[in-house]
């Protein structure tokens, strides 16, 4: 992938060296270098000064446009916090993932494990402090039991300290946590069951079938039903929406950097299924960013360039774009299961009681994510890790090195999933250092190693398990 | 109703931002060249100084074309917010129209004064007192123009008097007072006076590059120099009120302030100090560089290097982000997403400790700049009672503002911040720090009196370092991991102990340096031309930042008109990028600062350039 700040590192340095320009000249002037002017000398100065002047203060405002070209490119590439991150419908915990590093704002007060570096909160994962939440929640809930004299499963503490912060906090930390099925976060009680879904998650199972939400949030999320439903306020016309995607020196001119059924350049994703995958408001939400924050992925002032019915025009083409998944079911079933074949999914995923456990459960990820999230997940296993699957890296006293994810932990030792599939077992004093891995443990050869055919027919096979 | 409507096909959001802007910062210029002109005219009365009285009268002529400018723009902005937005102003009329027409009222007043203050300048030399009551009166008019806008600005960020549903329940003054309200106006009115400090510095700069005589430069030296000096006093208790702004921000709405400094938006703030940072960097740099016109002045050239290290390297800390993208491969290496020093550079603590120690650095300056070319102290024993009677009362009144606090962090009750007795400890130590500084200002106030006003204040600068950098700077990290809701007091106390610095220190200098007999007199026009650059750098900066500012505290709202009550359901209800914003606000800079030079350039046309030949000399004395 190229480097986001190239583009803006030239125009930088010629503004950082014009203000330097500027600088010198105004000194060489100032110390008798440079002749005065002997002809008409008033107007001649003045018209210099303006020049000068004007050209002085155009440098700095172009070197103030870089710094916010680098901070974008900066703070918005390469992270997923940007426009390239599919939205997952449904409920489940990979949605609550979503949710909790994006619209939920979770992530603006609280860490998991390394992820994420904000200290507001009480880290959510593996900590100096303590175990992830999934698996502390049992006895927080014991200890807020304790207080209430009634009994408190995990899951209801979980509820709790979303539907009402306030009501037991932990040690150090100040009552500030809003209500977010409240404006203006305002998430939905499908989404607030999603989130606590993740926090289950980390460390722990998730257990739909114990969380129930009070009535409050979905009393709140009724009141505000009608204000809070996007319509776009044109209909478009996808034929033209179609020459608006391909014309490649229109103002949008997409298929510069996006493919639709083989037409279009590569860098960006291929957005055939986009329809498919995306509600209308999520792929507003793509064009402009699910941050909204548009042009960190998109090239700068996308939508600023776009006038609205073009706009709406191209949003009505990108909604006919539903492809039908074409593939052999059966071959894809063995390439599923083929341990020694070249996808081997099954060393690592489980699919009804078949399968290695080093990898999520396959029909639990097949049911909350969309085809495009499964294909990128098969072809760039490290960009989505979900949740509980972490990379660990262990370092032992006799010098080795291992890698795996924590299939289990007891109070003597570790259990390590590898890649390979098996197990490995390290006594917990043999360990010197532990730490997370943002890679994924699957490897991310699949993509030389599979042909179109194979990928297709995988695929096919996993849309069977919906 | 339609929700939105577009500007003959533009982005409708973009031409409210563009013209609201440009607004905002007309209205900043003609709410801060009034208290400028003000200020200056009084220390002309009061030194007896016609050069002062002539640059109030000048700029003050510049008002009216400003004025009318910046009214324009404010009918544009109303019409493009209705045109444009007509849901949302339906919503806002129903809710401010009692102070809409409160505020057309104050227009008139205010226009009718300021004809009055500028028309009335040599009627009433010889009542200047009244005179001075009259643009006093002009400035109540325009301060109370800003509260009111600010209200309705500040009501979309922090909104009262609204139900569970999202109804309006409250009233039009109650919507006014809304919690944001008093800290943005403190914030926009000290940026004002800055502002227009710098403005009347480049203004200078601009005229000085263009001079023909060594009259003309010195008199717009010596014009430069005033503005960057009332621009500089302003912009030294601005992040104080920025802080103040962002804390009651974030006090009443933890999301907006998580997503102000932890989200979105912290990259915002480290463009803000990017920017912020330039401002005292440059200005300090005028400082610097002016002393070569003051005989015995390089006597303290040699303190400059260290205060250049100090300031340079107090921004790069205050420019380090927390969080930066990593990519797994960087993560791997090490360890986490933060990295494992600097990412403790980019929290609060260690930002508040670096501004302090900018601002304090930047008081050495002006000190040393104050001090440049006098000689021959005469001792306190031999001055009047005046001297030690300064003296004791600027001690005392430091020595109240720390006791007070004290008391304060005394009665605190640590349930009202979620923390338990134990956590008293660190309360207690910030007593300590506290009584500590108390007891170095009564030995400086000691010294003081006793002749040694050099040790005194070496002392108190040395003890206002240790304590507000190195001993809270570190505090404030183990704050906010053992007891985080205190961070807030020990902000409180560092701010303290530097206003108490800046007040002792400035004390004992003006008594230190009473009557002391000069080296020379003030070389007003020679200076290095890269000077008045650096004015014209002041100006553009400042008004780049007030672009930012403003792109941060409407961003803050993300898709919401009205923060959690009215959303924008439009497509174009997404906060742009900086990218974005960055070319936006350059816009939106170019066209003010040209609209000011178009206005300049029509105020001359009436008076030629009189102001400038007519000036005299600059006295040597003149450092106001």
């Amino acid at each position: 992938m190229t480097n986001p700040v190239d583009p803006y590192l030239l125009p930088g340095l010629l503004g950082l060296l014009g203000v330097a320009l500027v600088l010198i000249a105004a000194h060489r002037w100032d110390v008798g270098e440079w002749p005065q002017p002997v002809v008409d000398p008033d107007a001649t100065a003045r018209r210099r000064t303006w020049i000068k002047v004007s050209l002085f203060a155009l440098v700095l405002v172009a070197t103030f446009v870089w710094a916010g070209d680098v901070v974008t490119a900066s703070s918005g590439g390469g992270t997923g916090a940007g426009g390239g991150a599919a939205l997952s419908p449904g409920v489940g915990a990979a949605a609550g993932e979503q949710i909790f590093w994006g619209a939920g704002k979770c992530a603006t007060c609280h860490s998991v494990g390394t992820r994420g570096g904000k200290i507001r909160g009480p880290n959510l994962g593996i900590s100096p402090v303590g175990d992830p939440i999934g698996l502390r929640a049992a006895a927080l809930a014991a200890q807020r039991a304790a207080t209430l004299g009634r009994p408190m499963t995990a899951a209801e503490y979980l509820v709790e300290s979303i539907a009402d912060p306030s009501a037991s906090l932990s040690q150090g930390y100040k009552d500030e946590m809003p209500k977010p099925y409240l404006p203006p976060i305002s998430l939905t009680p499908d989404q607030i069951t999603s989130v606590i879904l993740y926090l289950q998650s980390l460390g722990g199972t998730p257990d739909p079938a114990a969380i129930h939400l009070p009535p409050e949030i979905t009393q709140a999320a009724q009141s505000r039903v009608t204000v809070d439903t996007w319509k776009p306020y044109l209909v478009g016309d996808s034929a033209r929406g179609h020459e608006i995607f391909f014309d490649a020196r229109g103002p949008s001119a997409c298929a510069r950097c996006h493919r639709v059924g083989g037409r279009g350049a590569g860098a960006g994703s291929d957005l055939g299924a986009i329809g498919a995958t995306h509600t209308p408001r999520s792929i507003v939400e793509l064009l402009v960013g699910p941050t909204r924050r548009h042009d960190s992925l998109l090239p700068g002032g996308f939508v600023a360039r776009i006038n609205v019915k073009d706009f709406h025009d191209l949003l009505a083409f990108l909604e006919t774009l539903r492809p039908y998944v074409a593939g052999d079911t059966a071959r894809g079933r063995a390439l599923f299961f083929d341990e020694t074949g070249r996808a081997a999914c099954a060393k690592c995923h489980r699919l009804g009681n078949r399968g290695g456990d080093a990898g999520p459960e396959i029909t639990a990820v097949v049911a909350i994510r969309t085809s495009t999230f499964l294909l990128e997940a098969i072809l760039k296993p490290s960009k989505h890790i979900a949740s509980g699957y972490q990379t660990v890296q262990i370092r032992t006293n006799d010098n080795r090195t291992l890698q795996g994810v924590v299939v289990r932990e007891t109070p003597d030792s570790v259990w390590l999933g590898t890649s390979d599939g098996g197990h490995v077992t390290v006594p917990l004093r043999a360990i010197v250092q532990r730490r997370a891995v943002d890679a994924s443990l699957m490897p991310d050869t699949l993509a030389k190693m599979l042909s179109a055919k194979d990928l297709g027919d995988l695929m096919a096979f996993l849309e069977t398990l919906r | 109703m339609s929700e939105v409507n577009t500007f003959f096909g533009l982005n409708p959001r973009n031409v409210v931002w563009f013209v609201a802007q440009l607004h905002l910062l007309f209205g900043a210029f003609v709410l801060g060249v009034p208290i400028f002109a003000v200020i200056v005219e009084f220390i002309g009365w009061r030194t007896a100084d016609a050069r002062y009285d002539r640059l109030a009268r000048e700029f003050t002529k510049l008002l009216a074309a400003a004025f009318a400018t910046t009214a324009a723009l404010g009918g544009l902005l109303s019409f493009t917010l209705f045109g444009l937005y007509p849901a949302f102003s339906a919503h806002f009329v129903r809710i401010f129209a009692p102070s809409m027409y409160f505020y057309a009222g104050l227009f008139f007043v205010e226009t009718a004064l300021l004809y009055l203050y500028y028309n009335s300048w040599d009627r009433l030399q010889d009542r200047k007192w009244v005179h001075l009551t009259l643009g006093v009166l002009l400035n109540v008019a325009g301060t109370a123009i800003v509260f009111i806008a600010n209200g309705w600005a500040s009501y979309m960020m922090t909104p009262t008097g609204v139900d569970a549903s999202g109804a309006f329940t409250g009233t039009t003054a109650g919507a006014i007072a809304n919690p944001l309200w008093m800290p943005l106006n403190l914030h926009r009115i000290i940026g004002n006076v800055s502002f227009g400090g710098f403005v009347v510095g480049a203004y200078a700069a601009v005229r000085f590059l263009a001079a023909r005589t060594p009259d003309e430069r010195a008199h717009y030296d010596w014009m430069g120099y005033v503005g960057n000096f009332v621009g500089l006093a302003a912009l030294i208790p601005l992040p104080f009120a920025g802080y103040y702004l962002g804390r009651e921000l974030y006090t009443a709405s933890p999301v907006m302030g998580n997503n102000m400094m932890g989200g979105d938006f912290s990259w915002g703030f480290i463009l803000q100090a990017l920017l912020v940072g330039l401002l005292f960097i440059v200005a300090n740099y005028y400082l610097w560089a002016g002393m070569s016109r003051i005989p015995g002045a390089e006597r303290y050239q040699k303190y400059v290097k260290y205060l250049n290290v100090i300031l340079v390297a107090c921004v790069a800390v205050w420019l380090t982000p927390r969080n930066l993208p990593v990519t797994p491969e960087e993560q791997l290496a090490i360890g986490s997403q933060v990295h494992p020093l600097l990412g403790y550079l980019g929290l609060m603590a260690a930002k508040n400790a670096v501004i302090n120690f900018i601002i304090l650095a930047t008081f050495a300056s002006l000190l040393l700049y104050r001090r440049a070319n006098k000689t021959d102290l005469i001792p306190i024993s031999r001055q009047g009672r005046a001297s030690r009677v300064t003296l004791i009362a600027a001690g005392s009144l430091a020595l109240l503002l720390l006791g007070w606090y004290v008391a304060v962090l005394l009665r605190l009750d640590l349930q009202t911040l979620n923390l338990t007795p134990e956590k008293g400890i660190y309360v207690r130590i910030l007593v300590l720090v506290l009584g500590l500084t108390m007891l170095a200002a009564v030995v400086t106030m000691a010294l003081a009196l006793r002749g040694r006003g050099h040790l005194a204040q070496a002392i108190y600068f040395v003890v206002t370092a240790v304590a507000c950098v190195g001993v809270l700077g570190v505090y404030g990290f183990v704050v906010m991991t053992a007891a985080n809701p205190l961070l807030r007091q020990v902000a409180v106390v560092q701010w303290l102990i530097l206003m108490t610095a800046l007040l002792l220190l400035t004390a004992i200098d003006v008594v230190l340096f009473r009557g002391a007999r000069s080296l020379g007199a003030i070389r007003w026009g020679e200076v290095a031309l890269s000077t008045q650059y650096a004015l014209i750098a002041l100006c553009v900066d400042i008004v780049l930042t007030m672009g930012l500012m403003g792109y941060v505290r409407s961003g803050l709202r993300e898709d919401w008109h009205i923060y959690g009550v009215l959303r924008d359901t439009s497509q174009w209800a997404f906060t742009p990028s900086y990218s974005t914003m960055a070319r936006m606000v350059g816009g939106i800079t170019l066209t003010f600062l040209a609209a000011v030079a178009f206005l300049f350039w029509l105020a001359s046309l009436g008076g030629g350039h009189r102001g400038a030949t007519d000036a005299s000399r600059p006295s040597a004395e003149g450092v106001p």
